[in-house]
């Protein structure tokens, strides 16, 4: 028997197995320890199984619209955020989206998913990503493809919190939103976040204070 | 046969702003709680700035800290004061402890969960203001107290605390208590002009916990670093913490 380390303590995946027999060879533990340490096991595999063709390196849309929804079941059930971006390149190119894939090897982590929408356009999924770390990545990103292109990239963002999860399309049509303001505006990188938005509607308005000391002036008028 | 064992009450205790005596009245609830065979589990939620040992005159080894960095069950920094009541001390001058990432803030509550089996109540004295931990203890509580006192600064920043639950959280029930008053009738007139302003701009319906009067035995059991309901029994403001814990249990 023999003990596998698998992550640190994080509440959400497994700290280690325990092998009953020593038959896995080292290459296929070490995948396995992986895929098991991040709580989605056999990530991988069921990527390559949903490839669209042999030449391409990135799975299906379709394939990615079901690893969006099963992380975002992931947010309500974890209370782990989860952002989503939406990369696109000003000059379109068939080749964009396999390039991008090898560009973006050392940005993309095992437990990270991506896939074309179109030859312009990029989706990339980042399970327990918050809002800042999400941005550092963007700007990652932006930058690598930036250089390799030599075009603008432009890129939206969407958090979920577990407060408000959205629907898959939902959650993709939130990105989308973003990516149109970063074509349309002189930024390159927009983000929708729900908690800026409540921050304003929980400000005390100059109303509810003048309600609040209305005792107050009361007394003292009396 | 499983015994068909109720989860506990947790009972967030929080106030906006600072001083306005939510660890004393934490730690005195804990004891009436305790004083009514409750066992009682009071968690330090000023995670990096924390005070209820200090009140408690307490020198502790081991905090929350250890929970979070390195994995120590919770069980293992327990406190036990009295009979039934029991502490879970926090750090002090930890800045890293007042913004954990969501990640930590999961893997606490996860841990807490695990371990407050065994209790009645479970009470959080929460850090002040309405940084992120403040927010997630409330959200994470069954009921939640907030503690207000007359002054325009208390009642502003218990109302926005508040609004801000209301808001993002969509948490409805709120027990007000008024702390610090000079008379009961004092201590109504705030909560009638809080409850119409919450109702009026949020439409929450407040409720009236109780108010805890002026007492010169507060101060002086805080100097003693003992609850003032163990040093002074009768004194009003441990009559009034009575009085709040049996509507609590009623």
């Amino acid at each position: 028997m023999e003990l596998l380390p698998l992550s640190e303590e994080n509440g959400c995946a497994p700290r280690a197995a325990l092998l009953l027999d020593r038959t896995l060879a080292p290459t296929r533990k070490e995948a396995l320890a992986r895929a098991l340490g991040s709580g989605r096991p056999e990530t991988r595999e069921k990527q390559r199984a949903a490839l669209p063709d042999q030449l391409s390196p990135l799975p299906a849309i379709e394939h990615f619209i079901g690893c969006l929804q099963a992380e975002l079941n992931r947010v309500k059930q974890t209370r782990l955020p989860c952002s989503l971006l939406l990369i696109r390149v000003a000059a379109p190119d068939v080749s964009f989206p396999r390039q991008a894939a090898v560009n973006l090897t050392k940005e993309i982590a095992g437990e990270h998913h991506l896939a074309p929408l179109d030859h312009a356009t990029l989706a990339l999924l980042l399970p327990g990503l918050n809002r800042d770390r999400a941005l550092r990545q963007a700007g990652a990103i932006q930058q690598v493809l930036a250089a390799e292109t030599e075009v603008r990239v432009k890129i939206g963002l969407a958090v979920c919190l577990a407060r408000a999860v959205p629907a898959a399309r939902e959650f993709m049509d939130m990105a989308l939103a973003e990516l149109q303001k970063a074509e349309q505006r002189t930024g390159d990188i927009f983000y929708s976040f729900q908690q800026q938005e409540e921050d304003d509607a929980c400000q005390v308005t100059p109303e509810e204070r003048a309600q609040l000391f209305s005792l107050l002036h009361k007394g003292k008028k009396e | 046969m499983t015994a068909n064992k109720q989860k506990p009450q947790i009972i967030c205790i929080s106030s906006g702003k600072g001083g306005v005596g939510k660890t004393s009245f934490s730690i005195n609830l804990a004891a009436a709680l305790s004083a009514r065979s409750r066992r009682v589990l009071l968690i330090d939620g000023d995670l990096g700035l924390a005070n209820v040992d200090v009140m408690l005159g307490l020198n502790v080894r081991h905090t929350l800290r250890e929970t979070v960095e390195e994995g120590r069950d919770p069980r293992e920094i327990l406190v036990e004061i009295m009979p039934g009541f029991f502490v879970l001390p926090a750090s002090s001058g930890v800045p890293e402890m007042a913004s954990l990432s969501y990640e930590e803030q999961a893997f606490l509550i996860d841990s807490l969960e695990r371990m407050i089996g065994n209790f009645d109540f479970v009470l959080v004295d929460t850090a002040a203001g309405v940084g992120e931990s403040v927010l997630w203890f409330n959200n994470w509580a069954g009921k939640n107290i907030t503690l207000l006192s007359p002054d325009p600064t208390a009642i502003t920043d218990a109302y926005a605390l508040i609004k801000i639950m209301k808001t993002r959280y969509n948490k409805k029930d709120f027990h007000l208590i008024i702390n610090n008053v000079k008379s009961r009738k004092e201590a109504q007139e705030v909560f009638a002009n809080m409850s119409a302003v919450l109702e009026n701009f949020l439409g929450v319906k407040p409720w009236y916990q109780g108010a805890i009067p002026q007492d010169s035995a507060v101060a002086m059991a805080v100097r003693q670093q003992k609850p003032f309901l163990l040093a002074q029994p009768k004194a009003r403001a441990s009559l009034a913490v009575m009085e709040i814990c049996n509507k609590i249990l009623s």
